[in-house]
């Protein structure tokens, strides 16, 4: 309400667009052949999203704020992760965005077969869950703000493995175009280098409340979303490496 | 601390580890730090890891025992705040029982950075209850709390006098916990021509300096012991000393023997064998329709479960910590803490011409009572045995060659059946009070087959990656315990949304659609049926191939991994498991890639996994097998590669093609 003596106004708050809220992680990765990934890793976040995890750890002590994103890895990535050189930048910083900086190794990442190894190239969302589990709902659902989510993997494969039947997923979005979920994944011409990128964006309409009607809908989007995000690729065994093996 | 009201003068004893005084009678109050502590502030410690919150610079009891064995305890003690963490160490306490001890002094002070020195005295200091989850309790304590004024780099530093007149001529002293020490000193100032003798736990034997009746044990530079998954208690880790003294020609109250510690608990107890016409009348009652031995056992034991627990602390002074209440009155209020419920038990299989023995034991670790120590300070729960004849067996009936058949019952553990032990009782040296014929018994280990959990699953994958299915798991002993503490624990929506969350932890996505839990409380048994449905359980690639986990639900391992090397060793349980999984395959795709069997034996398990493909199904089965043992950290990395390899089995994924 815009208060006034003679005539408040009352108007809506507006919401800043999903790019000012924005998470992006960018990882550097090598595949070892016994399905280990290690390398480094950067989070940044910005807008609602920076607020919050400012807020989150601004009070905890370094070695708090620290086993808070081992922990989180651990949840979102694999359990067996271990984590080291972190850096945590801009805390109590308002302007400047909370950024994670880490070395990262995950014994088990990739899953080997005898011939195979499976690769989720998304290594953020390697062990997410969806985002609505529960098959019914009695309230509304509310998201707090507009969001963004943008992902920028490089994963160095092993050698004497490649690409089986390589693909990608399609593009997820709603008729509304209020989510849309974008990930792209290319190869270098070597074939040893694997590119992967994922945007995200939530609230591209000023739309943050939705009716319990709409929530199988709202459900199956983000259900897709998840299964792009987990979406793996395979890598076999070359045949010149089988050669070389058997000789 | 559901035990702790039972034995309370144990704690007494090791929180005196804590405490210590200053000189009384000072009119004026010298607020400056006294030198020993300014001396321990200028200590340069060494390095520690980054997680290791602070050290112990000084950690100094000093015991001096009157002539008419009054003691009067001194403790100086003084800790560096390494991280924020830390803090919270800047703290000091003084147990003291109401009525029969006293706090003479307790004073503290903070050495900051700078040099600056804040001190806290009486106007700081707080005077409450031990533990305020008991309805009453003798024990008090004076308490400092300087964290709020605490910070990293500074020394916080106190000193407590106690007076007190001890149950038992015997002591004990903790070198450390699980903080780093640099200096720890004991010492036990006697009467002319007292004697004291010790043992030493958890480290080779620290011998005394004696000059004259004053002994000294000290120890220097220990290193911090750091919370690890599956391992033992800090004070069963760190060094440790416990004393008997006594006067010349004289051990009075020292025992020489378990069979005097037996002897002794048999007298303090027995008057509360108090088998009335009510307690008779309802022991009866109780056991109306009972045929067998065993069954009117266990309807006794039923009945007194189900009594609330209660702890009132009262007369520890004079044994109250260990003196059960009259059966009749605990039958009439309808409550207790263990030894009155283990007693109440006691009495009414008495009614029953059932013969039984409290059994004193240590409830938290089962490695803790150390059979070179006769004392009943080492034990701080009461469970009881009950001698029975050969018509009854059961996995807890243990035979003494005096004392018979013993058929061994915690009646506290509302969620164990008779025929069952807790796991953290299995193993452990305990007390069983048969007067003369009382002995330190280890309690029975029960065979993995006696805590199993069966899992039969039969599942249907389609084409589209989507499974169906139910699961039927058979828990039994400690498993089933476990499951039916859950139940009751929780209200129905959140004992399915547990099973929900188990569920989804590896089936992301699933629907649960059935949650059907059923407590066979007479067998000891509980069994949980499901039924769900997932939509995307299986991963299918470019359309052709399609991999999914045979291993749906739960982990096998219960393992915690640690980051880097392990220090203390690994308390392994004894259990079992068995896991048949019938998986359905879609009509359009073949197997392609089956994951290995897997087969590995070692002194604490073994475990085998199996998967076989006929008539358009996959048969995916494993055992798992575990034995009681005590690992050293020496081969944690045998352990951890034992566990590693049922882990690959739940991680190797089945690979199917399209036809």
């Amino acid at each position: 309400m815009i208060t006034d003596s003679k005539e408040p106004v009352w108007n809506n708050t507006p919401l800043s667009p999903p790019s000012k809220s924005m998470e992006k992680r960018i990882g550097k990765f090598k595949l070892l052949e016994d399905g280990t990934l290690e390398g480094t890793a950067t989070m940044e976040f910005t807008g609602h999203l920076g607020v919050y995890h400012k807020e989150y750890n601004d009070d905890d002590t370094p070695q708090q704020r620290e086993e808070r994103l081992k922990n989180s890895v651990k949840y979102y990535v694999l359990e067996s992760a271990e984590i080291s050189d972190i850096s945590i930048e801009n805390v109590t910083d308002p302007d400047k965005p909370f950024k994670y900086i880490f070395k990262i190794r995950v014994p088990g990442y990739a899953t080997r077969t005898g011939k195979r190894i499976f690769l989720q190239p998304n290594v953020f969302e390697r062990s997410a869950k969806p985002m609505f589990e529960s098959n019914n709902r009695r309230h509304e659902v509310y998201f707090e703000y507009p969001y963004a989510e943008r992902d920028e993997i490089e994963i160095e494969l092993p050698s004497g493995y490649e690409l089986e039947n390589p693909d990608a997923p399609s593009v997820v979005k709603d008729n509304s175009g209020i989510v849309v979920n974008d990930v792209k994944i290319s190869v270098t011409h070597d074939k040893r280098l694997l590119l992967y990128t994922r945007s995200f964006t939530f609230g591209n309409r000023p739309t943050l409340l939705f009716d319990k009607t709409v929530y199988p809908a709202l459900k199956g989007i983000f259900q897709a979303i998840y299964q792009a995000n987990n979406h793996a690729l395979t890598l076999r065994q070359s045949a010149a490496a089988a050669t070389t093996v058997n000789q | 601390m559901k035990h702790r009201g039972i034995f309370s003068i144990f704690i007494l004893v090791t929180a005196f580890l804590y405490t210590n005084f200053a000189a009384l009678a000072n009119v004026t109050v010298d607020e400056s730090a006294p030198a020993w502590l300014q001396q321990a502030a200028k200590i340069t410690t060494p390095e520690f890891k980054k997680d290791v919150p602070a050290v112990v610079l000084r950690n100094e009891q000093s015991v001096n025992v009157n002539s008419d064995g009054t003691l009067t305890i001194t403790t100086n003690y003084a800790v560096k705040l390494l991280t924020r963490e830390g803090k919270h160490w800047a703290d000091a306490d003084a147990l003291y029982l109401k009525s029969s001890s006293k706090v003479r002094s307790i004073k503290a002070w903070l050495i900051r950075q700078n040099g600056t020195v804040k001190y806290y005295g009486k106007d700081e200091t707080l005077d409450r209850i031990s533990d305020p989850d008991d309805i009453y309790d003798e024990y008090r304590v004076k308490n400092i709390d300087a964290s709020d004024d605490a910070d990293i780099g500074m020394v916080f530093g106190y000193e407590t006098v106690v007076e007190e007149r001890p149950l038992f001529t015997q002591d004990t002293f903790g070198f450390q916990g699980r903080l780093p020490a640099i200096y720890s000193r004991y010492a036990l100032n006697l009467p002319s021509g007292w004697q004291a003798t010790s043992v030493t736990f958890n480290r080779a034997e620290i011998k005394p300096t004696i000059t004259g009746s004053n002994y000294v044990w000290e120890l220097r530079d220990m290193e911090p012991i750091p919370p690890e998954p599956d391992g033992l208690s800090a004070r069963n880790l760190s060094p440790r000393i416990v004393v008997n003294y006594f006067p010349p020609n004289s051990n009075s109250h020292v025992y020489d023997t378990w069979h005097d510690v037996s002897k002794w608990f048999v007298e303090l107890s027995s008057a509360s064998l108090t088998l009335d016409d009510e307690v008779a009348a309802k022991a009866r009652e109780l056991t109306a329709n009972s045929k067998t031995e065993f069954e009117k056992i266990r309807a006794i034991a039923e009945y007194v479960q189900s009594l609330r627990y209660i702890s009132i602390d009262i007369g520890i002074a004079r044994g109250g910590g260990y003196r059960p209440r009259p059966a009749n009155l605990v039958l009439q209020r309808g409550y207790g803490d263990c030894k009155d419920k283990a007693n109440l038990m006691r009495t009414m299989l008495k009614a029953l011409k059932i013969e039984s023995y409290l059994v004193l034991i240590y409830s938290g670790d089962p490695t803790f009572v150390k059979p070179e120590w006769a004392s009943p300070s080492q034990f701080n729960h009461c469970i009881i045995a009950v001698r029975v004849s050969a018509e009854t067996n059961a996995p807890t009936v243990m035979t003494h060659e005096k004392l018979g058949r013993l058929l061994i019952f915690d009646a506290t553990d509302e969620y164990t059946q008779l025929g069952d032990l807790p796991e953290h009782e299995q193993g452990s040296y305990a007390l069983v009070a048969g007067g003369a014929d009382g002995d330190l018994l280890k309690m029975p280990i029960l065979p993995p087959d006696a805590n199993k959990l069966v899992r039969d699953a039969e599942i249907t994958l389609n084409g589209d990656g989507s499974i169906s299915g139910k699961i039927m798991q058979k828990a039994q002993g400690q498993s089933a315990s476990g499951e039916r503490g859950r139940l009751k624990v929780l209200s129905a929506s959140e004992y399915r949304t547990s099973v929900e969350q188990w569920l989804t932890r590896r089936v992301k996505g699933a629907n649960l659609t059935k949650a059907a839990p059923t407590d066979r409380k007479l067998d000891n048994k509980f069994d949980l049926d499901i039924e769900f449905s997932a939509p995307a359980y299986a991963q299918l690639m470019q359309g052709r191939l399609m991999m999914f986990n045979a291993a749906m639900v739960g982990r096998l391992d219960q393992f915690t991994p640690v980051e880097g090397k392990r220090v203390t060793p690994i308390l392994i349980d004894s259990s079992s498991y068995a896991e048949t999984i019938k998986v359905k395959l879609p009509d359009n795709f073949v197997v392609d890639e089956l994951p290995e069997p897997d087969k590995i034996e070692t002194a604490y398990g073994k475990y085998s996994s199996k998967f076989e493909v006929a008539g358009g199904y996959l048969l995916f089965s494993r055992s798992l097998v575990l034995n009681r043992t005590v690992v050293p950290p020496s081969e944690y990395e045998n352990v951890r590669n034992f566990f590693g390899v049922v882990r690959n089995a739940e991680q190797t994924p089945v690979v199917l093609v399209k036809k």
